[in-house]
């Protein structure tokens, strides 16, 4: 067992020696961490029950859910910028051609560009960590909301590094790669509820019924998270309108990230397979 | 070592290699000579792995490139013309990361890296940042990098552009110092005279066509190229003079009457030339030095090419 971790970490670490050690970005990443730590610490303070009447209000669970937004936020954006510029950023420097003569495989170089990327949203979240887990205490959530509501925001955190990495190796430009993320980023969130909406209209169900269905919308992480928000916050109304919504396929916020994890595993795995085949014979 | 045969390459229509044959064998230094865009790149980077080819068959150390790429990587060092760095990097992490990129084990690397810091004479340099060093410092740390997991066969594509003319003699006694190691060594140039006194053989490309290769010695003969010789006398410079406008092989003669010297041009091999020393010397002609410019490069690569870009 410990030979094999070894194997895995002499993979690893040429990369992650190269973006932890050599590149001197710490100072950013420890600013930014603490200016983090000290916008949260102030959520907290200003959420903090004045007295045991308001303790009962479930504090807790509004301020997950503060921290919660805060963390999709930076897992969404930062996990996919930073992937989608990791081997396009290579391929810009032309430090690939050196990289591919390094002895390192395709594989070994993916998987040491996503754990890089995974170790920075690390990072990035750590301070905030803390935070989420004094929730309990404040009431109206339990450790295993907290620690469901975290396991959701990992396979995530997994899911956008894997798209990301997918449009790192499909283009050339930092540029292209970086619009690439955001249109990425823009389809999953909010492209089923247009393609959702064109088929409601199409089928003119809204019309007559008042009732609309949900076909593809369940697959967007905003659907997934209202699911996970309204399940730990009594007060969130997410139904809201004049009309009602059918669900085609109505999945729990766990289903949902199953199938993300499934999908970033496909997506992981072709990327492996498209930088193998790039790799192999680059015209250029 | 080294072995191309019949080999093609099209960038669309275009054809950038050939039908290009070579062999070089273990220890040569091989000069890869072409004007501008003549497609010496090209077959660099379908030897180094970087590039399919269309058609034909290379061989490094009898593993085929093109089936067994990582092998041959394993035990090839391909300096690019056009190379990226780690401009964030100090010159040993540089190196560092691309020893443990090859997979050299830790407590090795540091031994390793200054060894090669030596040889390639940039210790001084070790805790700059990359990107602070100036153009010829970056080649030679390519070329360190090229070095660190001690491959038998080097393949520099232009290694010397960039260099001052004293970074040019020095990076001859590097490449004449691996040599020594017992590599094998692949350059690329357009500069002839870089190349001229170092290569054991040469190979002028054109076209994507190669027009010329062998030995060095070979090749002079081969293309009846005259051998530039030099004479310095003590005196008797009539008689010198009288001795070289008999013979017929000998035209373009130069005399210098203030620094007695003679120098002119000669179709002949080793033995007509060795005949000619014993006849001035015989002849009473106080022969200080005479010296044998060699086979000109230049001359040859004039003769063998056109002018023509494929
Ligand atoms: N990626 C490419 N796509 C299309 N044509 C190319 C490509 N690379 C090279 N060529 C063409 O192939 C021919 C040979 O190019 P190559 O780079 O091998 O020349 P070279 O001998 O290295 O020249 P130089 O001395 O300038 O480095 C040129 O005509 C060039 O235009
Ligand atoms: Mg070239």
């Amino acid at each position: 067992m410990p030979e094999t971790f070894r194997k895995i970490y002499d993979a690893l670490s040429p990369a992650l020696m190269f973006e932890f050690v050599y590149r001197r970005n710490h100072a950013a990443l420890v600013s930014y961490s603490i200016s983090v730590l000290a916008v949260c610490a102030c959520l907290l303070f200003g959420q903090w029950p004045a007295s045991e009447e308001a303790a009962g209000r479930h504090y807790g669970s509004i301020f997950f859910g503060m921290i919660l937004i805060y963390m999709i936020l930076v897992v969404t954006v930062i996990s996919t910028a930073h992937a989608s510029l990791s081997i396009a950023g290579e391929k810009e420097k032309k430090t690939l051609t050196l990289l591919r003569l390094s002895g390192l495989t395709p594989a070994e170089i993916i998987f040491s560009k996503a754990a890089v990327s995974l170790c920075f949203i690390v990072f990035l979240l750590l301070p905030t960590l803390p935070l989420a887990l004094v929730c309990p205490f404040l009431g109206g959530i339990s450790f295993s909301g907290v620690s469901q509501g975290l396991s959701i925001l990992a396979v995530m955190t997994v899911f956008f590094v894997s798209g990301g990495l997918l449009i790192s190796i499909l283009f050339k430009k930092n540029y292209t790669c970086i619009s690439f993320a955001a249109a990425f980023l823009i389809f999953i969130h909010f492209g089923f509820f247009v393609l959702d909406d064109l088929i409601n209209y199409r089928l003119e169900t809204y019309n007559y019924s008042r009732v609309e269905t949900r076909y593809f919308s369940i697959f967007s992480p905003v659907e997934m998270w209202g699911k996970f928000f309204s399940s730990i916050r009594e007060p969130f109304s997410y139904h809201r309108g004049s009309y009602r919504r059918d669900y085609f396929l109505d999945l729990s916020c766990g289903e949902s990230a199953a199938i993300y994890s499934a999908a970033a595993a496909v997506m992981f795995f072709s990327s492996v397979k498209i930088f193998e085949r790039y790799l192999k014979w680059r015209e250029d | 070592m080294i072995e191309i045969k019949n080999l093609y390459k099209y960038y669309g229509s275009l054809m950038a290699v050939n039908n290009l044959n070579l062999s070089i064998e273990k220890g040569e230094i091989f000069g890869f000579i072409g004007p501008n865009g003549a497609g010496k790149s090209t077959t660099i980077k379908i030897l180094s792995t970087l590039l399919n080819p269309s058609a034909g068959l290379c061989k490094i150390n009898g593993i085929n490139v093109v089936d067994d790429p990582y092998s041959v990587r394993r035990i090839l060092g391909y300096m690019p013309d056009l190379f990226g760095l780690y401009e964030e990097l100090k010159v040993c992490e540089y190196l560092d990361f691309f020893a443990a990129c090859h997979k050299i084990p830790y407590r090795d690397r540091a031994a390793i890296i200054n060894d090669i810091l030596e040889l390639t004479d940039l210790t001084i340099k070790k805790d700059s940042p990359v990107g602070g060093l100036s153009r010829g410092m970056k080649q030679r740390l390519c070329l360190a990098k090229t070095l660190i997991h001690d491959p038998l066969v080097l393949v520099l594509d232009e290694p010397a552009s960039g260099l001052d003319p004293r970074g040019r003699v020095e990076m001859r006694m590097l490449l004449n110092e691996l040599r020594k190691m017992g590599k094998t060594i692949f350059v690329s140039s357009h500069i002839l005279t870089e190349l001229a006194d170092f290569c054991t053989s040469v190979g002028i490309i054109e076209g994507g066509r190669l027009v010329v290769s062998g030995r060095i010695e070979d090749v002079v003969k081969s293309q009846g190229v005259s051998r530039h010789i030099k004479i310095k006398v003590l005196d008797n410079l009539e008689l010198c003079e009288n001795i070289l406008k008999s013979m017929p092989e000998i035209s373009n003669i130069e005399s210098a009457v203030l620094e007695k010297l003679f120098t002119f041009e000669m179709r002949a091999d080793d033995q007509a030339l060795a005949d000619l020393l014993r006849h001035m010397i015989t002849s009473g002609v106080p022969v200080v030095s005479f010296y044998d410019k060699g086979g000109n490069l230049e001359d040859i690569f004039m003769k063998v090419t056109k002018g023509q870009v494929s």
